[in-house]
């Protein structure tokens, strides 16, 4: 990442925050800290080691006019912030909580979640965990990790929530508790989220996911994609009739979709 | 390992000779290709560098007058009646004297791409094939587009944006494929240049998207735009909305529509909208988009090099978009061509189709050669890289 | 010199041969009736650039070149298989038109249009 960058965010927050940088996605550079935006001392966990936090920053891109870029910023760190705090008080959807945020300069306060992977297999997102267990691909910890990772996107979308840029980096695993091997699963990246009760922007979202799911976890995609869209039926399922009906709707529009981009011609 | 010398040279040659045909859309282009035989491609992964020597790159555009799209059955015509003019010149250019001994394969464009001019050009193919005696190999057009830029920029594994009249893709390479992570979920970009063009009779002669280029550089208020929406999915783009919208604004400006608010004062009636102030907004909105999904493929990839690829390449705006986005990123570099290879080009398709046939696969009955006119890109096994 | 011929097989009819007849006109031509720019084009200003050369001369000025000889030829052998197709495609048609919905109608329409036009269904080049 550029020295700018940081040298813009350090400006912006001050030298009092110390920041580590941890990764540059497309649109936001993340940082830990060990700072707390309000809160006075900083917080601990059961075991006394200082909590962390997330700031995530949304830097100008210079590459695109600067009204286009104002706009884009403010809405989507905005409309972030209030699809997390919304998302936050909806029983089983899991996101990080979110602490402070300031639209303007592109910046959000939020918890922090996850943690590496052994044997140097990278940050726990969904990415880097089915390419850790890729000499055992269909083990029960996949298998039951994209069953969640399913129901977690069934939630939302029953709730009328859509992610818009569903990939295997923007799904982080966290440890359920300490002692077992199972992962609680998390969206995270909301950017492009919104509020929408459309079949077609459900059916998109899919579609996204699975994309993302073949091209990046290609040789096991198939069963991959099975098993997330099992736990995604399972939310709608448990809904009677009335859910089952939706699902069936959600699952047509992901299939049309499906063919609409197969049967696109593409003239060079 | 890749061993790209599978196939010795024809006539004990130690260097190969391969034309290459293209005619999937409005540009019919004969190139002709020479590459030596050296020993370092015999192993490793080197698909990217492989000295190419560029002896003639012919092309004839169909052009039709301003208003108007190029319908099949008229471009294909231009394919039948300048095919073999072009790729007579071609040959002379390159000096081939005598196709039967110095040509080793003869590479067509098989799809995708507009039905009947494909098959005009695979008929001339065939007819040389079995004229000189020299096989056959068909070629993915984007596939074609991509193994010319990397040859010419010599990026070893960048993602590849190809952005052309009928196609726009975010493209990555892994496993011996070309694997599509992102692209439009309706009409392709060049598409929507050409048809807000039509709407503004803009002229076809170049292209329509170079007009639209040269109107935006001439635009007088690039401080202010015309708001567009913004409508990246992903890695996905959706243009169709953006097109429906700009072109009513078009029609009515084209057709002085004075109620227009938007286009034209209230009280005065003047125009505060010009020609030039659409393309500026449509280019700037569309290819902030286009970047975006193209940092995006690149972030979820951990790429650092990005190559530009098609028509809609060539433009000097996005290219410049490209760059200051790489400039942000940790050794983010980005590679483009010019016009004779970002533009649709018969070099292109001898690159992509040599490689194919020095790893052995080549046509073996003429039954294989039927063209067709939707082959994704990821539907080309890519055996020559690892 | 051997001129061109061409063989049409279709399950509904017996074979249908095309040959050159040298002595008629639209053998001797390099611009045939059929092959010519689409009225829409002509009609929308196009200038037509595109257009076969015309025949090349021996040195003595008249005689064709035996390739040109061979265009001219296949020029219009090539209009006589157009006419035909087109004939068999209208008849087509109308034989649907008659048993069949209009839904047919559309689709076989479509079809011929795929067939002229090299079937895009979407084909966003031409339509708009």
């Amino acid at each position: 990442m550029s020295q700018e960058i940081v040298d813009t965010v350090t400006k912006y927050l001050t030298p009092n925050i110390p920041i580590k940088q941890i990764s540059q996605g497309a649109e936001a550079v993340v940082f830990t800290s060990s700072a707390h935006p309000y809160l006075p001392t900083p917080e601990h966990d059961a075991d006394g080691k200082p909590l962390q936090y997330i700031i995530k920053y949304r830097p100008p891109k210079k590459y695109r006019h600067p009204i286009i870029d104002r706009q884009l910023t403010k809405h989507r760190t905005l409309s972030e912030a209030r699809l997390l705090s919304k998302l936050f008080l909806i029983g089983g959807i899991n996101v990080p909580k979110l602490i402070a945020t300031d639209p303007y300069n592109g910046c959000l306060w939020l918890e922090f979640l996850g943690e590496d992977l052994p044997n140097n297999s990278g940050f726990s997102n969904l990415k880097n965990f089915l390419w850790a267990n890729v000499n055992d691909p269909y083990n029960d910890v996949v298998k039951s990790t994209l069953i969640k990772v399913g129901e977690q996107i069934g939630l939302l979308h029953f709730n009328d929530f859509c992610h818009g840029d569903l990939t295997s980096s923007n799904i982080v695993l966290a440890r359920d508790d300490t002692q077992s091997n199972d992962w609680k699963v998390f969206l995270i990246d909301f950017g492009l989220g919104s509020m929408s009760k459309l079949v077609e922007d459900k059916g998109v979202d899919l579609y996204v996911l699975e994309r993302a799911i073949i091209s990046t976890h290609s040789a096991f995609s198939d069963k991959y994609n099975e098993w997330i869209i099992e736990g995604f039926s399972n939310v709608y399922n448990k809904h009677g009739k009335g859910g089952e009906t939706k699902l069936k709707e959600v699952l047509k529009r992901f299939s049309d979709v499906r063919m609409r981009g197969r049967k696109r011609t593409m003239i060079g | 390992m890749v061993n790209l010398n599978t196939v010795p040279p024809r006539n004990n040659r130690d260097y190969y000779i391969a034309i290459g045909l293209e005619g999937s859309a409005n540009k019919l282009g004969v190139g002709v290709i020479k590459c030596s035989r050296s020993a370092h491609m015999a192993s490793g992964d080197n698909s990217h560098n492989c000295d190419v020597e560029i002896l003639s790159n012919i092309r004839n555009t169909y052009v039709t007058p301003p208003g108007e799209g190029f319908l099949p059955r008229d471009t294909a015509r231009h394919h039948r009646n300048w095919c073999v003019r072009i790729i007579k010149q071609a040959l002379e250019e390159a000096e081939i004297k005598n196709p039967h001994l110095d040509i080793d394969v003869i590479c067509f464009t098989r799809g995708p791409g507009m039905g009947a001019p494909l098959h005009s050009v695979a008929i001339a193919a065939r007819t040389c094939s079995l004229l000189w005696d020299v096989p056959l190999v068909g070629v993915n057009h984007c596939v074609g587009h991509i193994e010319m830029g990397r040859e010419i920029t010599k990026a070893e594994n960048p993602v590849v944006l190809y952005v052309s009249g009928g196609n726009t893709q975010v493209i990555a390479y892994s496993e011996n494929r070309y694997r599509i992570f992102g692209e439009t979920l309706d009409v392709a970009i060049g598409n929507c240049l050409d048809r807000f063009a039509r709407t503004l009779k803009i002229p076809n002669a170049p292209s329509p998207g170079y007009n639209i280029e040269q109107l935006a550089k001439n635009c007088k208020n690039k401080d202010s735009l015309i708001e567009l929406s913004y409508t990246v999915k992903g890695m996905d783009l959706s243009m169709s909305g953006i097109l429906a919208y700009i072109d009513t604004l078009a029609k009515d400006l084209f057709r002085g529509n004075k109620k227009n608010r938007l286009l034209f004062d209230k009280e005065t009636g003047e125009p505060k909208v010009t020609v030039e102030d659409l393309c500026y907004s449509l280019q700037e909105n569309l290819f902030a988009m286009l970047v975006e999904i193209t940092e995006r493929a690149m972030a979820h990839v951990n790429a650092t090099q990005v190559l530009i690829v098609g028509g809609v390449g060539s433009n000097t705006r996005l290219q410049e978009m490209m760059g200051q986005m790489c400039k942000d990123r940790a050794n983010g570099k980005v590679h483009a061509t010019d016009e004779r290879f970002c533009i649709d080009n018969g070099v292109m398709i001898a690159q992509a189709g040599l490689l194919q046939y020095r790893m052995g696969d080549y046509v073996k009955d003429l039954s294989e050669t039927v063209v067709t006119q939707k082959f994704r890109t990821d539907e080309v096994y890519v055996s020559w890289r690892e | 010199m051997v001129s061109p011929s061409a063989l049409y097989t279709a399950p509904d009819v017996s074979e249908k041969r095309f040959t050159v007849d040298r002595s008629s006109e639209k053998y001797q031509t390099t611009n045939g009736r059929t092959t010519g720019p689409s009225a829409h084009v002509l009609g929308a200003g196009q200038i037509d650039v595109d257009r076969p050369s015309d025949p090349k001369l021996l040195s003595d000025g008249r005689t064709p070149t035996p390739l040109s000889i061979l265009r001219m030829e296949l020029t219009g052998l090539q209009d006589d298989i157009n006419e035909f197709l087109t004939e068999r495609m209208e008849l087509a048609k109308n034989k649907k038109l008659k048993t069949q919905s209009q839904a047919d109608e559309q689709r076989i329409d479509k079809e011929i249009t795929k067939l002229l036009d090299g079937g895009d269904d979407d084909d966003d080049e031409t339509k708009n």
